[in-house]
């Protein structure tokens, strides 16, 4: 009896497949991407779906400058000669800004197929991007126009449900006369930049429908989502049995303001009653239009975090139950070595648009850059983030050091207070390096006889004392402006030229006044009175009230040289004889004497000082 | 006005016994090879004692034990700037220049016409110079006056002359901007800025002339090498 049955299945199931006609004889190319907004971090899903076409092709993508395509993977399954490919790339951005990936094209026969141009923001990884509302507004047209509740009365929620159950259950009482309906709810409309949200997108259905009905996660703006999990279960809603499938997803805000959830949307060939037994599943058929339903559109608003007590140490993290922990990579290490400094915060928010940490002050280190790493893991149901900081801290010099301890602040939505965390300080002892001591040559270690060996060399010890150089008589005198002292020598110059000048100046006068009484000279007695007038103002040596002798001795005296000296004394005795000499004598040598007294009053003022 | 004179002659007093306490307390510690603790104190000391070369040094000794022959370079050359005739100062600072692969007399210079260049420090120098231009001075009125003492003058000029030359150039050595390697390895740099491509590495304690600055990066000559880049201002300690 199995046999047979089993003979029979063996036959009917080629026969029903190539019985189903194939209705969809044209061709659907679709181009969908897994999120809209995204950090230089993350990474891109674009599924390029090609419907109705067989055979070996590959659909002609765009320029992509703004993107690396690092990984590509392509499936294809025939179900009732409907032929479906799907052509998965995963791309990582390359620069900031918005971008459009462009219209994807595929040549099949005569035919060229071309998608829409799907517009993608990429943001930096530690910054808070600008307004998406360009995205918001797309969006919420296109919800417009597709989500389209049921105008029946729905029924209450049960009061013991979960928020997000109460709303996803009151939603799905709206569709109660459609046998598949999606719907979807977030556990919190109004939350905080970065903290996360759960977001549910379940499709109810009353009936099976065919396996391969793809599934687009809805379109986001001003929000990150991450998958975290997937479920099916069944509910009655208003007596009608249902079952579900949930798909379940973290969200977050990047900005403050409006944000928005799209459509999610699932694509599919009715199968019958959710009842049916498993042989009649078995042996169903693929027939009908493919159809489409969408979930409605969840509109969200961010808040910011309160500026009041806002601490220096927070970066962005929004959650609650954070953690944080710091290691170094080695406790012991010489001076000048590298030595790795990982930070790790854990916990449930989105810590890819928080700030790189900052790190203290570190005395006697060599600080590199911080580089940060972010990202998040599913865990029983819920999203866990982590970020780790790394950076390189090279000890200058030898010691034992104390790395203190690195607070990280987190604003928790619940208590909506700031809670900061701390590292644990670290100790890192330091050696002297070894490299510099090796490095040294002190020369080659001799024996240089008389029972002294060279062993080594090494610095001079302390000084015990202070040199206090300052002291010195000489330093003290050379901290004294340079322009000054110049000044003073100068002043100093000018005051003796000054002085010596008046003594000349008065002998000058002296000269021209005996050079006119000798110019009018008739008489030795004009000659021998120009001659006292100038010893007197050159020399100040009174000749009137002098003996010769005397007179030369005060000329002496008075630095005047000998030999001027002994030049006045012999034309002075000259002069002495003409004036009290006979009168025949008189007049014959004046002009001589006058010519004598004239070179000699030169002489005088010339070299002989003063 | 006794009273004044005997209260400052004994905050004085107590001044300096504060401060040669804190000298032993740094030196204990350093017996002890506590060696930044010792850093530490000599560097409080500091405060008090801008000028005072032994603290320079005993600060470079502290960082030669520790390991950082760069910082040691750069303290031994301001201990050496403020009393090159100490013995002890030179030689710790050739030692250290050495272990840096460094030369502290230029090559080709007779070590005893070094020392005879250092043999004064720049405050002394300068009061000799005063003293000879003085004297000059005096000299040169009387020889106006007088006419006497004219070879004395000349003699006088001829020596202001080579102390002025002299002074000239210890100004020009002492007025040097240089700086030494303090990092354990710096990268010379094409530009002032990470985004150059490094040139070369240079290691500790080598010895800069800067040339001139720009955010944060120092345009320097490698004094050995004579290779010119940018390094990162971290990286150097001026002297």
């Amino acid at each position: 009896m199995l046999k047979r049955l089993t003979l029979l299945l063996c036959l009917l199931v080629p026969l029903q497949t190539h019985a189903a006609p194939n209705t969809n004889d044209s061709i659907t190319l679709t181009a969908s991407v897994n999120k809209t907004v995204l950090t230089e971090n993350d990474e891109l899903k674009l599924t390029v779906t090609v419907e109705g076409a067989a055979g070996n092709f590959t659909p002609q993508l765009p320029s992509l400058p703004a993107f690396n395509i690092y990984a590509r993977s392509t499936s294809r399954q025939i179900n009732n000669f409907h032929a479906v490919s799907v052509f998965e790339y995963i791309m990582v951005p390359r620069m900031q800004g918005k971008t459009v990936i462009g219209p994807i094209t595929l040549q099949y026969g005569d035919t060229t197929y071309k998608t829409e141009p799907i517009s993608i923001t990429v943001y930096r990884a530690d910054a808070a991007p600008a307004s998406a509302a360009n995205g918001q507004k797309q969006t919420a047209k296109k919800t417009q126009k597709t989500n389209k509740p049921s105008q029946a009365e729905p029924a209450e929620a049960p009061k013991d449900l979960p928020p997000m159950e109460r709303e996803l259950y009151n939603l799905a009482a709206r569709h109660t006369d459609e046998d598949y309906f999606m719907v979807a709810a977030v556990s919190d409309k109004n939350p905080f930049i970065n903290q996360a949200v759960t977001l549910s997108v379940r499709v109810y259905y009353a009936h099976l429908f065919f396996k391969n009905a793809p599934y687009t996660a809805p379109s986001i703006s001003n929000l990150f989502m991450e998958f975290v999990s997937s479920a099916e279960g069944s509910q009655t809603i208003n007596g009608k049995p249902y079952r579900y499938i949930e798909q379940r997803y973290a969200i977050s805000g990047v900005t403050a303001g409006a944000a928005q959830v799209g459509t999610a949307t699932v694509k599919y060939i009715p199968m019958g009653n959710v009842n049916m037994s498993v042989f009649n599943r078995m042996f169903a058929t693929v027939s009908g239009e493919p159809q489409t339903i969408q979930s409605n559109t969840v509109s969200l608003n961010i808040r910011p975090t309160p500026q009041k007590n806002k601490p220096k140490s927070f970066y962005g993290a929004v959650g609650s139950d954070y953690s944080i922990s710091a290691t170094l990579d080695r406790q012991e290490v010489e001076a000048g070595e590298a030595v790795n400094l990982t930070i790790t915060v854990n916990g449930p928010g989105n810590l890819k648009t928080t700030s790189d940490l900052r790190l203290p002050s570190l005395a006697g280190f060599k600080v590199y850059d911080v580089v940060s790493n972010a990202g998040s893991v599913p865990n029983n149901g819920e999203l866990k983030s982590y970020k780790i900081f790394k950076t390189v801290i090279v000890p200058i010099s030898s010691g034992s050091y104390t790395i203190p301890a690195i607070s990280w602040s987190y604003f928790d939505p619940s208590t909506k207070e700031y809670r900061t965390i701390r590292t644990k300080p670290m100790e890192l002892k330091v050696t002297p390096s070894s490299k510099a001591q090796t490095g040294f040559d002190f020369g080659t270690k001799t024996d240089l006889g008389g029972g002294f060996r060279q062993l080594g060399q090494d610095i001079r010890y302390l000084k015990s004392e202070l040199a206090q150089p300052e002291a010195s008589f000489l330093s003290k005198l050379g901290r004294q402006n340079l322009i000054s002292i110049l000044f003073a020598a100068l002043l100093f110059t000018c005051i003796v030229f000054a002085l010596m000048d008046k003594k000349m100046l008065a002998g000058k006068r002296a000269l021209l006044r005996a050079k006119a009484q000798l110019k009018n000279a008739w008489t030795e007695e004009t000659v021998a009175e120009a001659l006292s007038a100038y010893v007197q103002a050159k020399y100040g040596v009174h000749t009137a009230s002098l003996t010769l002798r005397e007179i030369v001795a005060a000329l002496k005296k008075r630095g005047c040289p000998s030999d001027l000296v002994q030049r006045f004394e012999t034309l002075w005795q000259r002069l002495d004889a003409a004036r009290f000499a006979p009168v025949d004598l008189q007049g014959q040598g004046t002009e001589e004497l006058a010519r004598q007294a004239a070179e000699l009053m030169k002489e005088m003022d010339k070299g002989g000082r003063p | 006005m006794k009273k004044i004179i005997f209260a400052t002659c004994l905050a004085l007093a107590a001044a300096f016994s504060a401060s040669a306490a804190d000298l032993q307390n740094a030196e204990t510690l350093y017996r002890e090879g506590k060696f930044a603790a010792a850093l530490g104190e000599y560097e409080d000391l500091l405060d008090s004692y801008p000028n005072e070369p032994h603290l320079y040094y005993n600060i470079g000794n502290c960082y030669f034990k520790m390991g950082s022959v760069g910082l040691a370079v750069a303290n031994y050359y301001r201990a050496f700037r403020l009393d090159p005739r100490d013995e002890d100062i030179r030689h710790n600072l050739t030692l250290a220049l050495q272990n840096s692969g460094e030369r502290f007399v230029p090559a080709g210079m007779p070590e005893i016409l070094h020392k005879v260049f250092f043999s004064l420090r720049s405050g002394e120098l300068k009061g000799c110079l005063f003293i000879i231009l003085w004297l000059f001075c005096t000299l040169a009125s009387i020889w106006l006056i007088k006419r006497r003492l004219g070879r004395i003058a000349l003699a006088a000029l001829a020596i202001l002359a080579v102390l002025g030359a002299w002074y000239a150039g210890r100004a020009k050595w002492d007025n040097k901007p240089l700086a030494v390697v303090a990092a354990p390895v710096a990268e010379l740099r094409s530009g002032p800025a990470a985004s150059f491509p490094a040139s070369a590495s240079v290691a500790q304690g080598r010895l800069l002339m800067l040339q001139d600055e720009k955010d944060n990066w120092y345009d320097v000559v490698v004094k050995s090498e004579g290779l010119q880049g940018w390094i990162q201002a971290e990286n150097i300690e001026k002297i």
